[in-house]
Parts: C-alpha cells; structure tokens; sequence
C-alpha cells in the first residue's frame, strides 16, 4: 500500500480508497484481519490519527467492523461495499481526465478516442475480460 | 557510575572536561621539583648553611614555585568553566535539559576545586617532607613568616586567576580570553598598587603585599560573585 | 499521568513576540495546539520558526508574551517544560568526548523518575546505536537517532522537533519517521515539529501554521486549508488584467493571456464572480497541493511587503 502525500486527495481517504482496493481484489477477503494501525501507521509513514480516521470511515460505512482486542476484521458485505466505492474512485478519476481535457480543448470525439485507445492498452484487443 | 546520581555525572562531566588542564598542572607541578632532584644530585646551587640538607631547601623552593605554576591552571580552571561549552556548543545541549544552573554551577567549582587538588597535593606533600627535613634544625621566625607571606601571596593570585576567569567564562564565549583577563589582572592590579605608591609619594618601606593580598580577596570576590549572578540569570545557554 | 484537565491545549503561544535589536524576530504569535494532535510549522528560512521553538523550551526569553507547554510556563519556569518535553534540535552538539552509552547514563541522571529504562532500550535496538562509539565518530543520522532516543526515553507528553530530519538521506530519514511514529503510536503525545519538507507536514500533521516574518499567516487543518484553498486559472480575451478580485485572495500573476490567481475560502460563487468580470475567456478552477498553497500564500505576503 502507498499513499502520495503530495495528492490533493486527503491521505485519509487515500488509505480507505488503498483498503477497499485490496478488498476488492481479494487481498483481504471476509473474515480476515486486517493490518492494525499500528503497522499501517508506521508502514506508510503517517500519522496514527490519520489511519485511524480512515479505518473509522471504512468502518462506518460496514467495510470492516473491529472485535476488542483481537483487531479489525473484514465484513461479510465487505467485498461489495468496496466494489461500489472502487466504482467511485475510478469515477473521480475519469473526471479529473475529462476535465482536463476540456481545458486542453479537445473535442468528444478526441476524447473518446484517447478513452477507447487507454482501454486497448489495459484490457487487450477484442474480447478479453479483466 | 551508570546508575549515578547527577551531581556525580555533572562533576564527571566537567572533571573529564578539564582534563587537559590536569594533564598540564601535573607537568608543572613536575619540572622544578625535577629541577631541584638533579641540582640536588649533581651539587649545583650555592653553598648550604650548616647541616642544612641542600635537598630540603631545593625542595623548598620548587614547591614553591611549583604551587605558583600550577596556578596558571586556576586561569584556565576558570576562564573554560562556563565558556568551554559555548565555545564547543555542547551548553546547547546541556541548556535543554531539565538541570538548575545552580547545580550546573556547583559541579563546576566541585570539578576545580578537585583538579587544583590533585595538581597541589604532591606540591604540598613534598613541602611538607622538606619542612619535616629541616624541622630538627629548627626554622628562623624570619624564614616562617616569608613563608606564610609567600603562600599567602600566591594563593591569593591565584584566587585572582580563577575568579575573574571565571567572571569573563560567565559573560563571553571564548574560555581563552576570560583565561588570558584572568592572567592579567592580578599583574595589573600590583603594577597598578606600585605606580599609586609613586604618583602619591609613598614612604620608601612601603610593603604592598597586604594591600595586594586585600584587594585580590575583594576583587575575586566580587567577580565570582557578579559571574555567578550572572549565569543564573540568564536565560540562553 | 499529568495532573491538569484535558481539555487544556498541550502548548500555547500567547503574544509572544521576540526582539533583536531591530529586528522583529517573532510578532504577536498567538497559537494552540490540542492534545494528542500533531501541528507542522511552516515558513520560509528567517520566519521565527527556531526563535519561537528555542522561546517555548525556555532557552530564550522573550520581548513580550508567553508560552505555556501542559500549563507551565516556560518563561516562568524553564526547567519544569524541559523536564516535560522531549526535543530534538536541528543540529546536534552533544558532547562529543562522550561514548553514547555516557550520554544516556548523563541524560537519565537529569530526568531522574521520568526516565523509562524499557523504552530506552528498545529505541536503542531499533536505532542499532553502539553504546560504546564516541559521539565525534557517529553519523549525522545516528546522531540525530540518539537525539530522538533521549526526547522519548522520559516518557514526555509533547515531543518538539526542529527540522528534525534537515540533512538526513532517505533511509536515515525513514528510520527517524519510524522511531518517531512508533512512539506515537505508544504514547500518543503532543508534538510540534518545524520543517521545510512539505510532504512531511501532510504525512504527519493534524494542522498547519504558516510563520512569515514572524508573524502567523494561516493556522488550521491541513485538509481544510488544502481543499478550501484553490486556484483559478482565467483566459483573457486581450491579457488586461482586471481591477477586481474575489475576496480571499492572496496571489496573483498575469502571464500574457493566462491569470492564476490563488482564493482561500473558495467557494463557486468566486468563480462565478470572475466569470462575471469583462475580457474573461475562459475560468478554470484547479486543485491545490500543500506545497503550491504554501508557496502562493508567502508568495502573496512578499508582493504585499514590496508594495507597501
């Protein structure tokens, strides 16, 4: 896991975007643990409150739930839960480009072409499914 | 030492601090009397009274002069107590921590008072031996009190030395300087004694050793006194 | 463990204002930082940012004001806010006679109960310091470990950093974080820390205060001043630039036809206005990283200076 202190999205949520990832791609599935805060704190070189509010968010929203003394566990509904909030990372992401290329004045049809051809690249030719 | 307490560290701190001055203290204590040993073996020097061991007197002397040396560590003793560790920044350090500079003071005298021990304790058992050589002979009333008088000069110089250094340590940041101002006042303050006996026409008997010796014990006095107050008043390291 | 209420801020700056013959080196700094949070200062080379930090340990007394650290003051009562805090300078001068097994013997004889021989011990292990090396003979880094090791083995509540990290290589500078956030993690102290490394302050810090010329600029949470504080990059039609600009402020430049200007308190309304303004093209309004907010801000203080 790495977070970019220098990115304009709050390092909190950089970590809660980071653990719903993980989740989404099965590195922690239901019922595992997850690391503490402590490892995580000193693993990505951030404040202890910082990953704290990003695991109280996470658990807000039923990502994770913490059992006392045993540490932070992965929802049941976990993996669904983060596949929607994946869903709205790549959301924001797209928007950011989009906008972007509107202040460069590039036209729809520029635009889509990038997208189609950005596609390509990752996802391969034809009908290979990620 | 691990578990001491921190008097015991401070005054480690600052004996360890001066080590170069004990170093050169104990070879000035050992020149003259290394001085007086060959003279005394080789037969030189003038002719000794009558039954007089010529050794007891040598020794004498070199302790004497040897005490009178060694007090040019006083100077630096005093000019290096307070100043050494500006002068190497290390009082930035000691400044941060939660220490009275009451107790930093003190474990700096207790550190000198040691060191000039340990520099004066063979000088004083030497002259003691050479005294315990001559005793059976018995010591004109003359020769004692040139003697007192003598120690009594030196040891008030000496007390010059270490507390205008110690004054000058207190305010600048350079342990050389406040040693030098420490060197140089008591010379100062006797040549200054005799040019007031000649501008004022003084008799010709005129003995400045009292008023040198009173003015020494009042002017060390008031140095260490103001260098003290000063340093514990102040705020920066 | 301490005995006052914990609703009382761990360090206060009050007023504090420092003198140096002309110079005004520290002008009516007024700050709190809570308990448990962690404040970045920020501010160009000369701000005051050492000045305040050497007023608040009580090695400098100043011109006017107070800085209290747990309720103590540091002007009134020096050595109990030095008995308390754990600090770490910007450059080390230890003595350098000592082995680092001396300096740990001589610093746990000053702090006397406080001192927790276990955390001692393992910072020890982790820092892989020699107990027995001479202080002259240790790296910059190790020195600056050995630094840290002494602020933390008193078990202090507030922990102050002076560009702790100024100097060291990366991995030096990890090994610090990572003794630092260990403690943290422990003991969940106060800390301020001054700096020049901007990705620290957003890693590290809970708030932010900007110091120029010893005056506080900006004091508050990162994350608000970031999101709060935004760029708008303006298209003129024929590169006049306009007499009006939105509220909030605090810098500008016109570059041909492209005006950057940087708005605190951003709101869409401000966009709108500019929008609204004659010979505008095009507005676009741009996020913005600590770093270019820092920087605009100063920037904006300097025109200021040079104008008046």
């Amino acid at each position: 896991m790495r977070i970019d202190p220098r990115s304009h999205v709050p390092i909190y949520l950089q970590i809660a975007d980071e653990v719903r990832a993980a989740v989404a791609a099965g590195i922690y599935r239901p019922g595992e643990v997850i690391p503490s805060l402590r490892v995580l704190a000193i693993d990505l070189q951030v404040n202890p409150n910082t990953v704290q509010r990003a695991y109280d968010e996470l658990e807000r929203e039923g990502l994770i739930y913490s059992q006392r003394g045993k540490g932070l566990y992965v929802a049941e509904q976990g993996a669904a839960s983060a596949h929607r909030r994946a869903l709205d990372t790549v959301s924001r992401a797209f928007d950011q480009g989009v906008r972007c290329a509107q202040a460069a004045g590039m036209s729809r049809t520029q635009l889509d072409e990038v997208f189609q051809s950005a596609v390509r690249r990752t996802y391969g030719d034809g009908s290979q499914q990620a | 030492m691990t578990n001491g307490s921190a008097m015991q560290w401070l005054v480690w701190k600052d004996f360890r601090m001066n080590r170069l001055i004990v170093f050169v203290g104990l070879i000035l204590v050992a020149v003259p009397h290394t001085v007086a040993l060959y003279a005394a073996w080789r037969g030189l020097g003038p002719p000794a009274s009558e039954g007089v061991p010529p050794l007891a007197v040598f020794l004498c002397l070199s302790s004497l002069y040897g005490l009178a040396l060694s007090e040019i560590c006083l100077a630096f003793l005093g000019g290096n107590a307070i100043a050494g560790e500006r002068a190497d920044r290390s009082a930035e350090f000691l400044g941060y921590l939660p220490v009275a500079r009451g107790r930093v003071l003190a474990s700096k005298i207790l550190a000198a008072a040691g060191i000039m021990a340990l520099i004066w304790a063979p000088n004083l058992l030497i002259l003691a031996a050479s005294a315990w050589m001559v005793k059976p002979l018995g010591i004109g009333q003359r020769d004692l009190e040139f003697l007192w008088v003598a120690l009594g000069n030196v040891a008030m110089t000496g007390l010059m030395f270490f507390c205008v250094a110690w004054l000058f340590s207190s305010i600048l940041e350079s342990p050389a300087i406040a040693a030098c101002v420490g060197l140089i006042t008591p010379f100062l303050l006797l040549g200054g004694l005799y040019w007031v006996s000649y501008l004022l026409d003084f008799p010709a008997e005129f003995n400045p050793a009292p008023w040198y010796c009173g003015l020494c014990l009042v002017l060390a006095s008031l140095s260490f006194a103001a260098g003290t107050w000063y340093y514990l008043r102040r705020v920066e390291p | 463990m301490s005995t006052s209420s914990c609703c009382e801020p761990a360090i206060e700056l009050v007023g504090l204002t420092k003198r140096f013959g002309a110079t005004l080196a520290v002008d009516n700094l007024s700050l709190e930082v809570p308990r448990g949070s962690t404040l970045g200062l920020i501010g160009p080379n000369g701000a005051g940012k050492t000045t305040t930090i050497r007023i608040l340990m009580g090695v400098l007394s100043p011109t006017a004001g107070d800085a209290r650290v747990l309720g103590t003051s540091a002007v009134a009562d020096p050595t109990r806010v030095k008995q308390r805090v754990g600090y770490v300078p910007e450059v080390q001068h230890i003595y350098r006679w000592m082995r680092v097994g001396q300096v740990i013997g001589f610093c746990r004889s000053l702090y006397q109960e406080s001192w927790n021989e276990e955390t001692c011990r393992s910072v020890l292990d982790l820092f892989a310091l020699d107990p027995h090396k001479k202080v002259k003979h240790l790296s910059k880094g190790m020195l600056v470990k050995l630094s840290l090791l002494l602020a933390i083995s008193h078990d202090p509540d507030v922990l102050v950093l002076d560009e702790p990290m100024s100097g060291l290589d990366p991995i030096a500078r990890e090994e610090f974080l990572d003794g630092v956030l260990r403690t943290l993690c422990e003991r969940g102290q106060t800390v301020l820390f001054s700096t020049h490394t901007l990705d620290d302050v957003q890693r590290m810090a809970d708030t932010v205060a900007i110091l120029y010329e010893g005056r506080l600029l900006v004091h508050g949470n990162i994350e608000q001043l970031v999101a709060t504080t935004k760029r708008i990059r303006v298209v003129l039609a024929n590169g006049s630039r306009p007499d009006q600009v939105p509220a909030g402020t605090v810098w500008d430049r016109l570059d041909g036809r492209e005006w950057l200007l940087t708005v605190r308190d951003f709101a869409p309304e401000k966009a709108q206005q500019v929008r609204a303004l004659g010979g505008v093209d095009h507005v676009e309004v741009i996020d913005l990283g600590l770093e270019d907010v820092f920087k605009d801000i100063v920037k904006g203080q300097r025109l200021k200076g040079v104008v008046q």
